[in-house]
């Protein structure tokens, strides 16, 4: 199969990096690790591009293998005790005007709460746009399994909103991770 | 309350305006360039090495390698000490007939999806354990197979490489189970916990698997994968299974697997100088 080449990747890297981020973010809730993953999987991704070219979603590649990478950073950053370097730092607050920075923040907070998994499939069916079928292929698990945990984060997701335990600050939002 | 959903959904535009930092395509492309040189170079230093390291690793995987592979006459997986085989001596390609899909459950009937064997279709061609890539190198050719159903995920790969010592490097990877052990989950009190277990081939093979831990006052935790990889000369066979397993359960998916992958590599025998008789 033909590999991908020097403007192809370019352009593929240009035009996905930020949305790959943010999503990244969204399931782990730190940006700057975030990034960092994103940015070595965009290494690995032209370092085996004979890998990314044959892949039907070279973005899912991308986001995947950025997820692993973070999944793994902060498993061994755990196994160190090394709580005040942990891969899940406070939120990135720039950005978005006062109102919706609050919601952002509540949101991100809120996530952190969650069992990763479920995590992860509530931002690819809902922040990807994923359906729950590309999901399943995505995460590697039955339809009925995503299915299960978009429900359940959904539950959870709005209780720890209704009950304000999103909100930075509150105690039970500084112990994820 | 808002909806959590519309919540979430609102944050794709907040999350896309973030600042980035970072560099450009260049310099990505420049690192993944600098990587691919480095590792190749490994490759063939450590593949050597990677021979003697996969015959002793049984005990370091805690019995995870073959253990009836050492009494079979003629080892047929593996190559003659001083003869490296090159592409003269065995075929890199796949016969279009091969039966990867052999044994495998076709669900679509009840929603599932069946994809291959085809050299295009969605395998292990990203194999990872314990969060590190298995393949460094690219195979010669390879075939995936996926089979899903609405409670499980049936995935298999079938790479050969252009020689014996980079099938061995690849599995010179999966030596990394060992210090696998448990992953900690979001979920408080419960664990992603990874196993060795036995499967007998009759050639190198590794296989472990992984599952929730029981978390304490909850119900037994049901979700899990499975691998059973095989390597016979310079043919890398792997099998993976996922779903609604407990550690008890994951035990018979992987014998089905090991029958699987005994079913298979009599038809692997074409990668091996010396061949199976």
């Amino acid at each position: 199969m033909r590999r991908v080449d020097e403007s192809e990747f370019d352009e593929f890297y240009t035009s996905s990096r930020a949305r790959i981020i943010g999503q990244l973010y969204a399931m782990i809730g730190d940006h700057d690790e975030a990034q960092e993953c994103v940015q070595e999987a965009f290494v690995r991704a032209w370092a085996h591009r004979g890998s990314l070219s044959r892949a039907q979603h070279p973005e899912a590649w991308v986001r995947t293998t950025a997820y692993r990478l973070a999944v793994s950073r902060w498993r061994r950053t755990r196994l160190a005790r090394r709580p005040a370097d942990r891969a899940v730092s406070a939120p990135v607050t720039a950005g978005p005007p006062d109102d919706a920075r609050v919601a952002h923040v509540a949101l991100i907070e809120a996530l952190r709460q969650l069992p990763e998994k479920q995590v992860r499939a509530l931002v690819l069916h809902h922040l990807c746009d994923l359906p729950v079928a590309e999901v399943a292929r995505e995460t590697g698990v039955p339809e009925g399994t995503v299915k299960a945990r978009l429900a359940r984060g959904r539950t959870a997701l709005a209780a720890l909103l209704d009950d304000g335990l999103g909100q930075p600050g509150s105690p039970e939002g500084a112990h994820h991770g | 309350m808002a909806d959590p959903i519309d919540e979430l959904e609102r944050l794709r535009g907040h999350t896309v305006g973030l600042h980035d930092t970072m560099p450009p395509a260049a310099e990505i492309r420049r690192l993944g360039d600098r990587r691919r040189r480095r590792e190749q170079g490994l490759v063939a230093g450590a593949a050597a090495a990677a021979v003697a390291v996969v015959a002793v690793t049984g005990a370091l995987a805690g019995g995870a390698l073959d253990r009836d592979a050492a009494p079979q006459p003629a080892a047929p997986s593996e190559p003659p000490p001083s003869r490296s085989p090159s592409v003269t001596d065995v075929p890199t390609d796949i016969p279009r007939d091969f039966p990867l899909d052999l044994g495998a459950l076709d669900l679509t009937g009840d929603g599932g999806e069946l994809r291959g064997p085809a050299p295009g279709a969605t395998g292990l061609e990203e194999l990872e354990v314990c969060g590190q890539p298995v393949w460094d190198t690219e195979p010669a050719s390879r075939l995936g197979f996926t089979s899903t159903g609405p409670e499980t995920a049936d995935r298999r790969e079938l790479r050969v490489y252009p020689s014996a010592e980079e099938a061995v490097a690849a599995m010179s990877r999966l030596q990394e189970l060992p210090a696998c052990g448990e992953e900690p989950t979001a979920d408080p009190g419960r664990s992603w916990v990874w196993r060795p277990y036995d499967a007998t081939t009759g050639y190198a093979t590794v296989s472990f698997g992984a599952s929730f831990s029981q978390a304490p006052d909850d119900a037994p935790p049901l979700g899990g994968e499975a691998y059973v990889v095989t390597r016979v000369g310079s043919a890398v066979l792997a099998l993976w299974s996922s779903g609604e397993t407990s550690p008890d359960t994951q035990a018979q998916s992987v014998t089905g697997m090991t029958e699987t992958a005994r079913g298979l590599t009599p038809r692997l025998c074409r990668y091996t100088v010396a061949g199976c008789d």
